[in-house]
């Protein structure tokens, strides 16, 4: 066993042989340039002059007011390009890609967040660029798929299984398996063989060191949210040597506790090996993967990084969820209060703020990752907030286009 | 003499009495061994026909237990052509690597071939010591474009059967022999005596005859299914047939 592949007994890299070469490549290239300063340059150039970094961190006073508790403070993620943290990592791996001679980068996507992120940065710097999308969630997030195509990526619906996002997965790496020669995976999260899971937090902790930075002292709680566990992972790594900084994961509570209506893999999951990684897994009985649901679409999701289940069996990570419920109560206090409307997977790490923040000590600081920004859930949110005028809209949208 | 084929079925698939039909037509036509997949939800390495396949099985609520149980009942039923289990990690690591090889030896199962556990992880190397202590090979699915170093580590000189893909890619599409695989079989027949099993885009008898040119066992994989799909078993029954020579038509 190679440890540099696992985090205690999680990750490794459980692919068929056929698979191994390519990512070992991977590895041993991102491994050199790391450590390079050429290639940090550059990183840290295309995140100030084309990306947005340094992020604002922003006090909520009035959000800590109103809870009478520990002083709150929102890293907003939402203000990189493209509205989320998941550029950090697409911008990393294209610089990784470019110097392994790919010309071709494949991406999943769920909600379609990932999947404009990557489209954007290969439309930077000059990829060709293909996105596989479930078939039911191209139909759920058509405009998405429009700004894709915009950026000059193919879309290829996936049309076997549940036609969502795990599909999709499988997809991507199935193409990758025919055509890694040519072809750079931009895997959208924590997770998935060595060495994505080390590799994205790496490029996300910038997240962290930016929260250090700006507060310029420790904070005693980081909030993140966490689907697979990218914004997570890069808004905790900065603190994890640091004992007296909680850091809490936020999962999908759903709409209730059974399996198939959250995506809350703990106290739930399953230790297994899916998707390449060994890791926490919602499966059934016999090991097949299970059905999970979250309002969130980024959180929606079987698995967590394997480094996350890692710090969940340490206890140095502590777990909590939050509601669909919770998470769009959540959106609307955070915009009214503080003028800012996160993403329905960021609200799961504010809506654990707004449980918890009033029962600390005022002298506590307690940062929020905001992984996103709410623009991409304005259907969602027009459904929940104020359905019978949307609906209109639709309708006489939908005339208006026929004319 | 007949060409030595290995047949590919998902346990549960068509059904699970189809299923075990299907066994026995493959065991007339005199197939040199049978592939026998335990369906899971996720399966990564296969194309859409063997995918689908293993969404039927499931929703036919084939399980590893019953998937063992149908082997059984097919041996107690007269069943000898060796059988050898494909399923992926998850399945194995789920039902407990014991209990895998276990169940495996009561259903005289001759090896199993698990594509996504690669020697250098932990569940591998116990699954291999389990393998030895029952008796059962684990057979090692090799690929174009591999590393030497790496083939190696699969202790390929002491393997009774190789598996392996003729290209890189996934199951289901067409045959090609290029020089990548040509070079791999070199490599393997220079410090192997096992019997490789070529899989991969085998479908035609003209497909058979080119994989048993350079490799001694071809693997029909989704093949089988997509006859099943438009001509039912019987159909798949005239189609096995035809490629083990044991019919002209």
């Amino acid at each position: 066993m190679d440890s540099s592949q696992y985090f205690g007994i999680y990750g490794g890299r459980y692919v068929p042989e056929m698979l191994q070469k390519t990512l070992i490549d991977l590895a041993r290239v991102y491994d050199q340039l790391k450590a390079t300063p050429a290639f940090q340059n550059e990183l840290r150039d295309l995140q100030t002059t084309y990306n947005n970094r340094p992020t604002p961190l922003t006090f909520a006073k009035n959000l800590t007011e109103k809870l009478g508790g520990a002083q709150i403070y929102l890293k907003n993620e939402g203000m990189n390009h493209t509205g989320a943290h998941k550029i950090n990592h697409c911008l990393g791996q294209a610089l990784v890609a470019r110097k392994l001679k790919k010309t071709r980068l494949i991406a999943e996507t769920g909600a379609g967040q990932h999947g404009v992120a990557t489209a954007t940065v290969a439309a930077k710097m000059g990829f060709s660029c293909t996105i596989y999308m479930g078939e039911v969630d191209m139909n759920r997030q058509r405009p998405n798929v429009l700004l894709m195509e915009l950026l000059g990526a193919k879309v290829i619906p996936v049309t076997f299984g549940s036609r969502t996002l795990k599909d999709a997965v499988s997809a991507a790496m199935k193409d990758l398996l025919e055509n890694s020669d040519t072809t750079h995976y931009v895997i959208g999260s924590a997770l998935g063989p060595d060495p994505y899971p080390r590799m994205n937090r790496d490029f996300q902790s910038i997240i962290g060191q930016e929260i250090h930075a700006q507060l310029s002292q420790l904070p005693d709680y980081v909030v993140a949210c966490v689907g697979g566990g990218s914004n997570a992972l890069g808004a905790f790594t900065e603190f994890i040597n640091e004992a007296t900084v909680q850091l809490i994961g936020v999962e999908a509570g759903g709409t209730g506790k059974q399996l198939g209506n959250h995506a809350t893999r703990f106290p739930d999951a399953k230790i297994g090996i899916i998707e390449g990684y060994k890791s926490y897994f919602l499966q059934d009985e016999d090991g097949n993967t299970a059905k999970t649901h979250s309002i969130a679409a980024g959180l929606d999701y079987i698995g967590i990084g394997p480094e996350l289940a890692s710090l969940h069996d340490s206890g140095r990570v502590q777990f909590s969820s939050a509601s669909d419920e919770e998470a769009l109560s959540a959106v609307k206090i955070l915009a009214e209060s503080e003028g800012i409307i996160p993403a329905l997977e960021s609200a799961h790490a504010v809506a654990y703020a707004i449980k918890t923040a009033g029962t600390l000590p005022k002298n506590k600081t307690m940062v929020i990752n905001v992984s996103g920004r709410g623009d991409k859930d304005l259907f969602t949110l027009a459904k929940h907030f104020d359905q019978k005028h949307f609906s209109i809209f639709l309708t006489e949208e939908v005339r208006r286009y026929e004319k | 003499m007949k060409n030595k084929i290995m047949t590919h079925v998902i346990a549960g698939y068509p059904t699970e009495i189809q299923c075990i039909k299907l066994l026995f037509s493959m065991q007339a036509a005199g197939v040199f061994a049978i592939e026998v997949q335990i369906p899971f939800s996720d399966p990564n390495a296969d194309g859409p026909t063997i995918m689908k396949a293993n969404d039927i099985a499931l929703g036919n609520a084939m399980t590893t237990r019953k998937s063992f149980e149908l082997i059984h009942r097919s041996r107690e039923k007269g069943l000898t052509t060796p059988i050898y289990i494909m399923s992926y990690a998850n399945k194995l690591f789920n039902f407990g690597i014991k209990n895998f090889c276990q169940e495996s030896k009561r259903c005289h199962v001759t090896g199993l071939i698990i594509p996504d556990l690669p020697f250098d992880s932990p569940e591998y190397q116990e699954l291999l010591t389990t393998c030895l202590d029952f008796g059962i090979e684990l057979v090692p699915v090799l690929s174009p474009g591999m590393a030497p170093s790496r083939l190696n580590k699969y202790d390929i000189n002491h393997q009774a059967l190789l598996y392996l893909t003729s290209t890189r890619g996934i199951t289901g599409k067409e045959l090609a022999i290029n020089t990548e695989l040509l070079k791999l079989v070199k490599k393997i027949r220079s410090i192997s005596s096992a019997q490789l099993a070529l899989g991969f885009g085998i479908r035609t008898p003209k497909d058979v005859e080119k994989a048993l040119k350079i490799a001694d066992i071809a693997v029909i994989g989704s093949g089988v299914i997509e006859v099943i799909q438009t001509g039912g078993i019987v159909g798949a029954n005239n189609y096995i047939k035809q490629l083990t020579g044991s019919t002209t038509s």
